[in-house]
């Protein structure tokens, strides 16, 4: 479905969703306040390693090719400071989270573990969980570098990256959910861009106003973007999500997940404003005019200004119960196996700073971590309204990314497929439902 | 050492009896080294595995009967075996009486040239990779442009949601497999049917009997160890039924076309719960043991031997 390899949407797609039943969602910002990691006192005690020392750091790292790029620039910066570090950016294919991990483990069992790990939300609890990440917060509490980078981030993506008040990962970008409209056809049809707060309902009928057209010349009002992070913001903006508040068991038989379920079939069946997922892919839909409205997150700005589309702009998810869309972000990581922890460290530092952000906002890619980079006038001047994708964090909840993450992402693929395909919503998540619980009685036991 | 020396009759180990048997061990040897390492060990290592719990990453732990036990809660897997139960069904029966009536059509008498075109045109798909073709069945099978949808729909049927319903999806795959595979047992079945002596038929419809009693009475019965081995074979692969799903639906939708073989890859190499693979891939083992062990005990009172 996706134009171009892995990158920063991967996370995306890979993604599931979020957060917690129907009073969980109000619960979770309490929740992770609680959790967050206090940004402690910097001491200033940090001393970084001699410019002439001699070492051999280690990457694991994923990307598409612009992502690679940006990558090797952050290598030749770190050479100018570092010239007797020899770094190896070891690019990794991605099929699942749980199979990265595992490679990981299987490097770190061989004895040649990687001092700097690239990883997204999915693998966070899991990477917790198998000792790969070493705890950042005394290194942000005693150099002020690293205490400027953090104290730029929205604290929420810092909990995406945390656990238990320990902070992990040096963010890197993130993505969220918003509703992508079709400028030109919104005028034709002469529709005023909805409010921020606007209504499943509103959509729906708007999306039915631009369902027009037979055959070749079919029209849709929507086409659905047929992933779990994708479909996340239909779960959360009706108060409920796949997991229970602190992600440790299934919420999946919880009736508002139904409701969602069904919602999404019925934008396919019933309403017949988007089409059947399979063989639809939304970025190619969107942009060629063949569907009014999509879901996306930042990532695509990058091939629509390719493509030379630019009748589009962005709206907020719109809601049932609750304003709300999904986030997801990534991050680097030191490993606690690493013989140069300091050096890996100052590695993290520039491969979360400034220069490294700016470079994806250059390829278009997913939204900087850092403020700094996202109020740029670069990241600003790419799209109309391109400040709601940092404000989104102000109502989004973090994808679903428990460690059984591997087992359900495909489960909820499976229940989408299946419901789509006539079986009952309940049923079907009720299976799924299984599933998930037997990983967690797996992971407990 | 001289030629004599060599030729000279050993008392004892060198017989010439002696060495012929060590030859004809020799020459089996790799077979069996071959059968120890790919099947026997895997399957026994498989067996220990089962009783444990092992992702792959950590050492395997003991934990019992844990597996065995979640064979019988699990749903995923029941609807995996009902459909490979299906499978098995149609194959069995399509590819075996579709196989079986190729194979009469072109034991006729046909010009060489048209026999052979034939042959091979309904041996060809055996030969090509499922991957290829599966693009062109999916183009085939789409709903709303493909052509089997066409021409249904001109002949006044319905438009079938081929790969997207629960209830064709089952359908859809076993059309594929016995389109893949029916070629093969045609190829054995022909093989026999031109084996069959003439002066047999011929004495038949001397002594007065129709073309079907000769089939059925004369034909089948010297054909019947052609058919046992096919349907022994289309059995066993059947059970094993992967590929083609994979290719044409991925298991989907939901779990509506997933095989129990899939479904013990899935486990195992993608959720990386290698003990209970393990213990699934026992009981599929177990059934096809069974169900061979069945059919070769049933052979004696329907395959003719001369």
């Amino acid at each position: 479905m996706i134009d171009r390899p892995i990158s920063r949407r991967t996370l995306l797609k890979s993604g599931a969703a979020t957060a917690a039943g129907a009073a969980a969602v109000a619960a979770l910002p309490t929740m992770a306040a609680a959790q967050s990691p206090a940004v402690p006192q910097v001491d200033g005690g940090y001393t970084p390693p001699a410019p002439d020392t001699t070492a051999t750091l280690t990457i694991s790292n994923w990307g598409d090719p612009n992502d690679q790029a940006v990558y090797s620039g952050v290598a030749e910066r770190f050479k100018a400071k570092y010239p007797n570090v020899t770094v190896n950016d070891n690019f990794v294919p991605i099929t699942t989270w749980t199979d990265y991990i595992n490679k990981i483990l299987a490097d770190v069992a061989a004895g040649s573990a990687p001092d700097v790990i690239n990883i997204a939300i999915e693998g966070v609890r899991q990477g917790i969980s198998r000792d790969l990440f070493r705890p950042l917060t005394g290194w942000v509490g005693s150099d002020p570098e690293g205490a400027a980078l953090v104290a730029d981030v929205d604290q929420r993506l810092l909990d995406g990256l945390s656990q238990d008040g320990t902070l992990y990962l040096l963010p890197n970008t993130w993505n969220t959910m918003l509703i992508y409209y079709n400028t030109k056809m919104f005028a034709d049809a002469g529709i005023e861009r909805p409010s921020d707060d606007w209504t499943w309902d509103d959509f729906l009928a708007i999306a039915q106003q631009l369902t027009t057209g037979d055959g070749d010349s079919k029209v849709f009002g929507f086409v659905l973007p047929y992933f779990n992070f994708g479909l996340t913001p239909w779960y959360y903006s009706n108060g409920t999500s796949q997991l229970n508040a602190d992600w440790t068991a299934s919420n999946l038989t919880d009736p508002k997940m139904a409701e969602s379920v069904a919602w999404i079939r019925d934008l396919v069946t019933t309403h017949g404003v988007a089409p059947h997922p399979q063989g639809a892919d939304p970025y190619q839909l969107f942009p060629a005019g063949k569907a009014a409205m999509t879901g996306a997150g930042h990532w695509v700005v990058g091939s629509f200004q390719g493509a030379g589309f630019t009748d589009w702009d962005i709206l907020p998810w719109p809601q049932r119960t609750t304003k709300a869309t999904v986030y997801g972000v990534s991050g680097f990581a030191v490993h606690p196996g690493s013989q140069h922890p300091e050096l890996a460290w100052e590695y993290c530092k520039l491969l979360g700073g400034l220069e490294t952000q700016m470079g994806f906002v250059a390829i278009g890619g997913a939204t900087p971590a850092l403020r700094a980079a996202a109020q740029s006038p670069e990241f600003l001047g790419q799209a109309p309204n391109s400040e709601l994708f940092y404000q989104a964090i102000e109502y989004a909840l973090p994808v679903a990314a428990p460690t059984v993450f591997s087992t359900l992402d495909p489960a909820m693929g499976r229940a989408l497929d299946s419901v789509l395909a006539g079986s009952d919503p309940a049923e079907a998540l009720a299976t799924a439902d299984q599933e998930v619980s037997q990983a967690f009685a797996d992971v407990a036991g | 050492m001289t030629v004599s020396a060599t030729r000279m009759p050993m008392p004892g180990r060198w017989t010439e009896r002696r060495r012929e048997a060590i030859a004809g061990y020799l020459f089996i040897l790799p077979t069996y080294i071959g059968f120890i390492a790919f099947v026997l060990g895997p399957l026994l290592g498989a067996l220990v595995i089962s009783f444990t719990r092992y992702d792959l990453t950590a050492q395997p732990t003991f934990n019992g009967l844990d597996n065995y036990a979640r064979l019988l809660t699990d749903t995923r897997l029941h609807q995996s075996y009902v459909n490979t139960l299906v499978y098995v069904a149609a194959a069995v029966v399509l590819m075996n009486v579709m196989g079986l009536a190729l194979a009469v059509m072109l034991d006729r008498k046909l010009p060489m040239w048209l026999r052979t075109i034939l042959r091979s045109a309904y041996f060809f798909p055996s030969l090509v990779g499922l991957a290829y073709v599966a693009i062109i069945w999916q183009a085939l099978f789409q709903p709303d442009v493909g052509i089997v949808n066409y021409y249904l729909t001109q002949l006044g049927g319905p438009r079938v949601p081929w790969t997207t319903s629960r209830e064709w999806v089952v359908p859809a795959v076993v059309i594929v497999d016995v389109w893949k595979n029916v070629g093969f047992g045609m190829l054995i079945f022909l093989a026999a049917l031109q084996d069959v002596p003439k002066e047999v038929t011929e004495a038949a419809e001397v002594d007065g009997a129709g073309s079907w009693t000769i089939f059925r009475r004369v034909t089948v019965p010297l054909i019947s160890p052609a058919i046992f081995f096919n349907v022994t074979l289309t059995v066993i692969g059947a059970f094993q039924i992967f590929e083609s799903i994979v290719v044409l639906t991925g298991g989907g939708p939901g779990d509506a076309s997933r095989s129990v073989a899939m479904y013990i890859y899935e486990q195992g190499f993608q959720s990386f719960r290698v003990g209970y693979a393990s213990a699934i891939a026992m009981t599929l083992f177990a059934i096809i043991m069974v169900v061979t062990l069945i059919q070769f005990r049933v052979r004696r009172s329907w395959v003719f031997h001369e």
